[in-house]
C-alpha cells in the first residue's frame, strides 16, 4: 500500500514538474510591426544550397512573393549583382495580388567564374493614399563577403566597476 | 614602541572582553600558554578594555600635493594613529601608519590625482581604540570642467532619412573625469536637460579626460536607462580635445558626436528612452522604478524587440537591431518608442500577449496580440503628441509635414512608414492591431491621454493576479469603471469603436436572453447578433420545415467564439456544439475557426425549436467574450 502511495506521489510530482515547465516557458519577444509583405529566394533544384553552388554553375531560382493584404499593384524586381548572368526568366513582375497569395518568379542564373555575385529581389505593394510597403531579400552566390570588423576599442571601468567601451 | 606596534597587530580582537598582551616567554602570567621552546606566550586577562573613544568628526580635505585630515579631540587620548591607504577599506596591515597628536594631520606623502583613504584610532596608555569612520580625498587643487554634450540625430521623413541632421543635447547622461594613467574615476556628474554639465575635480593631475557614458538618470528618477552591448558594457565617448589634458584651473570640454560616429546611435537610443521616461512621469507622477536596459551594438543582428519573462539573450530589456548593410533601428525613434511602449505595458499595466511576428493590416490576430501591439503602435504617436503639446517639439526627429502619428521604420533593404492616425490598410475589428492603435489615437484626441493611461494602469492596480486575457475588451470594461463616463461620453466612445467595426453594445434583438423571450428566425434571412455584455445568451425560435436543418454561426468578428445549443418545443435540450471543426490551440480570429454547427436529422416538420448562442465557456485566451456572429438556419 505504501509502495503504491509512493508511486502515486512520484507520478504527481512528475506531472507537477512538467506543468511548471510548460507554464514557465519563455515568452515570445514583443517585436516591431512588420510590413505586410514577404519575399524569399531559393534554389529550385532539389539538393542545391548556397554551399553547393560553385563558380560557373547554372542555377534555377524561385522567387516567392506574398502580400498579406489585397493589393491592386504588387511589384517584384530582381537584380543580379557582381557578374551573375540571367540565362532565362524575367527580372520583374507587376500585377494585382490577393491576400496571402504566393506569386512566384522562376529565373535561371549563371554564376560568374570569380567574385561574390548575388541575386537581390525586392517586393513592393502600393495601397490607397500612396502607402508603399517594401521588403527585400538577397541570395549570395559564392563566398559571403564579411564586413570589416569594428576595430577593437578599449574597455575601461565606470564608477561602479562596470565595463565601458570607449570611443574617441 | 615595540609594545605599541605589537598592540596594533593584536587589536583585531578588540571586540572581545579578553585582552591579549604579548610578552616574551618566561614572564609571570595569570594564564600562560606555551608557544613552543623559546617562542611567544600569549597572556589573556579578563579585565575590561580601556575606555578610550574613537576619533569623531573626521574629515579629509584635498590640497595640491597634500591631504589635511582633521578630527575632534578625544578626552584622555595621549596620541592618535592615522592610517593612510590608496585602497578601501583601509587595512592596518597594509596602510601607512602615522603617530600624531592634536586635531590635524597634513599628509604630504601623496600624489595629485590619486584617491587616498584614511581611518584613525585614539591611543591611551599604550592601548588603541576602535577605528574611526573612513574618509577620502583626491589631492590637487580643485578646478571646474564644464561643457555641453551633443550628438547628431537624423531627420525622419515618410521615405526614411531625409539626409538632414539635427544636433541634440545628451540629456541626464553620466559624465566622468578619468585619470588617463590609472583610469580611475576622479569625479562624476550628469548633464542637465540641455546637455550641459559642470564638474569639480582635482587640478594638477598629469593627464585626465572627460567621458560621457551611455547611462542616463533624470534628476528625480531612481532607475537609470542604460544602453549596453550584449556583454553589458556601456559606451563612453571621449571629450574634446580628444587627447588627454592636464587641468590647471578650469576647462571647457564639449563632446560632439556626429552621426558618422557609430557610438552616436547609442545616445539617440538614450534620448528617445529619456523622452519616454518623461512621458511616463507626466502620466503617472513618477519615473519608472524599473531600470531599463537597451542592448545594442554596431552590427547587432538581434532585435528589434522587447524581451521579458526569461529566454532573453542577455537580460530583460529592449534589443535593437543594427545589421551591417541591413536593418538598423538606433535612429528609428518610432520603432524604439514602440518597444518602450511594451516596456511600459509590462511594468505599469498587464500584458499577456504571445508576442512573435505580426503584420500590419492582419485582422485575424489573437486579441491579446492585437491589444499589445496596438498599444505599441499607438505609443510613439502619443509620446510625440505630448512632446509637441508641451513645447518640446525640438525632441521630435520628424521632418516638417510628417504627422505625429506617422511611424517610420528605416532599413537599407526597404523600410516603410505608416500613419496610425490615418490608416490606409484594413483597420477594422479588435483582432487588428492597426484598428486598436487608431482607436486609442481617437480616444486620445477626443478625451485625454490621462484618461487612456488611467485605464491601462488600472489593469495592474486592480487585476493581478491575471484572471482574464488582456485585450481591448478589458480596456473597454475598465474604462467604464475607471473613467465613469456619462451617457454622452459613452455615445462618443461607441462612435469611435463602431468606426472600427467594433461593437461593444447590446444588439437589436435584446432581451432575448431566455427561451421564453426568444426572437423568431425568418427562413432565408441570416441574422447578425452581438454577444454583449458578459454572460449574454441569444435565444432564437424557428419552425422546422424539413427533417434536417443545419444551424451555423459564422462570420465571427471581434474575437467571437460561439457555443450553439438546440432545444425542442418543450424546451428540452437536444444537442449542442462548440466548434464545427476542432480548432488548433489558440486559433486565429479569422471569422471561421471558432464557428459552431449543428446538423440535426430528426426535426419534426411543423414543430417549434429553439436555438441558443453564447460565448463558448471553453474559449481560448486568443478569443474574446464579446464579438458578433451571423446565425444561419438552412435550408
Amino acid at each position: 500500500m505504501r509502495f503504491k502511495i509512493h508511486i502515486l506521489m512520484i507520478l504527481f510530482l512528475i506531472a507537477l514538474f512538467m506543468g511548471q515547465d510548460a507554464s514557465s516557458a519563455a515568452v515570445s519577444p514583443r517585436t516591431k510591426p512588420q510590413p505586410p509583405v514577404h519575399i524569399s529566394i531559393a534554389p529550385a533544384q532539389p539538393g542545391k544550397s548556397a554551399s553547393s553552388i560553385k563558380p560557373g554553375d547554372v542555377v534555377e531560382f524561385t522567387i516567392s512573393a506574398t502580400s498579406m493584404i489585397d493589393t491592386t499593384e504588387m511589384r517584384i524586381q530582381v537584380k543580379l549583382a557582381d557578374g551573375a548572368e540571367l540565362v532565362s526568366g524575367n527580372l520583374s513582375w507587376t500585377g494585382p495580388a490577393m491576400k496571402n497569395e504566393i506569386q512566384t518568379l522562376p529565373i535561371t542564373v549563371k554564376v560568374p567564374p570569380k567574385g561574390n555575385a548575388s541575386v537581390k529581389a525586392q517586393l513592393s505593394i502600393t495601397l490607397s493614399g500612396d502607402t508603399v510597403f517594401t521588403t527585400s531579400s538577397e541570395y549570395a552566390l559564392g563566398v559571403v563577403k564579411k564586413s570589416k570588423p569594428d576595430s577593437a576599442r578599449p574597455v575601461r571601468k565606470d564608477t561602479k566597476g562596470h565595463d565601458v567601451i570607449e570611443y574617441r | 614602541m615595540t609594545l605599541l606596534s605589537t598592540g596594533k597587530q593584536i587589536m583585531s580582537l578588540r571586540s572581545a572582553w579578553y585582552r591579549v598582551l604579548l610578552f616574551l616567554c618566561g614572564t609571570m602570567l595569570s594564564l600562560a600558554v606555551s608557544c613552543g621552546g623559546g617562542g611567544t606566550i600569549y597572556t589573556v586577562t579578563n579585565n575590561p578594555p580601556p575606555s578610550i573613544g574613537s576619533p569623531s568628526s573626521i574629515s579629509a580635505v584635498a590640497g595640491s600635493g597634500s591631504v589635511t585630515v582633521s578630527w575632534s579631540l578625544v578626552t584622555g587620548a595621549t596620541s592618535y594613529f592615522v592610517y593612510s591607504s590608496i585602497s578601501s577599506p583601509v587595512s592596518h596591515a597594509t596602510a601607512t601608519q602615522y603617530t600624531v597628536s592634536g586635531t590635524t594631520f597634513v599628509d604630504t606623502s601623496v600624489t595629485n590625482g590619486n584617491r587616498y583613504y584614511y581611518v584613525m584610532t585614539s591611543v591611551k596608555s599604550g592601548l588603541e581604540s576602535l577605528d574611526s569612520s573612513e574618509v577620502s580625498a583626491v589631492p590637487g587643487t580643485t578646478g571646474t570642467i564644464s561643457g555641453k554634450i551633443t550628438y547628431e540625430d537624423k531627420e525622419l521623413g515618410v521615405s526614411g532619412f531625409t539626409g538632414s541632421e539635427i544636433m541634440k543635447a545628451v540629456r541626464y547622461a553620466t559624465v566622468e573625469v578619468v585619470n588617463a594613467v590609472t583610469f580611475s574615476i576622479l569625479s562624476t556628474t550628469r548633464t542637465n536637460s540641455l546637455g550641459i554639465y559642470s564638474i569639480l575635480t582635482s587640478t594638477g593631475v598629469t593627464s585626465v579626460y572627460v567621458r560621457v557614458n551611455s547611462v542616463a538618470t533624470a534628476p528625480t528618477a531612481t532607475a537609470p536607462i542604460t544602453v549596453r552591448d550584449l556583454s553589458s558594457a556601456t559606451y563612453g565617448m571621449f571629450g574634446v580635445p580628444s587627447t588627454n589634458f592636464t587641468l590647471t584651473g578650469s576647462a571647457n570640454v564639449n563632446i560632439v558626436m556626429p552621426s558618422t560616429y557609430s557610438v552616436a546611435g547609442a545616445f539617440n537610443i538614450l534620448d528617445v528612452m529619456t523622452s519616454g521616461y518623461d512621458f511616463v512621469r507626466n502620466l503617472s507622477g513618477n519615473y519608472p522604478v524599473v531600470p531599463l536596459n537597451i542592448f545594442w551594438y554596431p552590427g547587432n543582428p538581434e532585435g528589434t524587440y522587447f524581451c521579458t519573462g526569461g529566454g532573453c539573450p542577455a537580460t530583460d530589456g529592449i534589443y535593437v537591431l543594427s545589421q551591417t548593410g541591413g536593418d538598423t533601428d538606433e535612429y528609428d525613434d518610432d520603432v524604439l518608442w514602440h518597444e518602450f511602449g511594451h516596456f511600459v505595458a509590462s511594468n505599469y499595466s498587464l500584458d499577456d500577449s504571445p508576442g512573435g511576428i505580426h503584420y500590419l493590416g492582419a485582422n485575424d490576430q489573437d486579441l491579446r496580440l492585437s491589444w499589445s501591439e496596438g498599444w505599441g503602435d499607438f505609443f510613439p504617436g502619443a509620446v510625440k503628441t505630448w512632446l509637441n503639446s508641451t513645447g518640446q517639439s525640438n525632441l521630435i526627429s520628424s521632418a516638417p509635414g510628417v504627422t505625429l502619428t506617422t511611424y517610420v521604420d528605416t532599413s537599407e533593404s526597404g523600410g516603410f512608414s505608416f500613419d496610425f492616425g490615418n490608416p490606409t490598410v484594413n483597420s477594422s475589428y479588435s483582432s487588428n492591431e492597426v484598428a486598436v492603435a487608431k482607436l486609442l489615437t481617437d480616444l486620445n484626441n477626443t478625451f485625454t491621454i490621462q484618461d487612456v493611461w488611467s485605464v491601462v494602469a488600472d489593469f495592474q492596480a486592480t487585476l493581478p493576479p491575471l484572471t482574464q486575457p488582456v485585450n481591448l475588451e478589458l480596456f473597454w470594461d475598465r474604462w467604464l469603471s475607471v473613467n465613469i463616463p456619462d451617457a454622452s461620453q459613452i455615445t462618443t466612445m461607441e462612435t469611435i469603436y463602431n468606426t472600427r467595426s467594433i461593437n461593444y453594445a447590446i444588439d437589436g434583438f435584446e432581451g432575448d436572453n431566455t427561451i421564453a423571450t426568444a426572437q423568431t428566425y425568418t427562413a432565408g434571412f441570416p441574422r447578425i447578433h452581438t454577444l454583449y455584455a458578459t454572460g449574454d445568451e441569444d435565444f432564437i425560435r424557428f419552425t422546422a420545415t424539413s427533417s434536417t436543418h443545419t444551424i451555423t454561426t459564422g462570420n465571427l468578428i471581434n474575437g467571437a467564439d460561439t457555443f450553439l445549443s438546440l432545444y425542442d418545443q418543450s424546451h428540452a435540450p437536444i444537442t449542442s456544439n462548440d466548434n464545427a471543426v476542432p480548432p488548433a490551440p489558440y486559433p486565429p480570429n479569422n471569422m471561421t475557426a471558432l464557428s459552431s454547427r449543428i446538423i440535426y436529422p430528426s426535426f419534426i416538420i411543423g414543430n417549434t425549436y429553439y436555438v441558443s448562442v453564447k460565448s463558448a465557456p471553453s474559449r481560448p485566451a486568443s478569443a474574446g467574450k464579446y464579438g458578433s456572429y451571423t446565425l444561419t438556419i438552412s435550408p
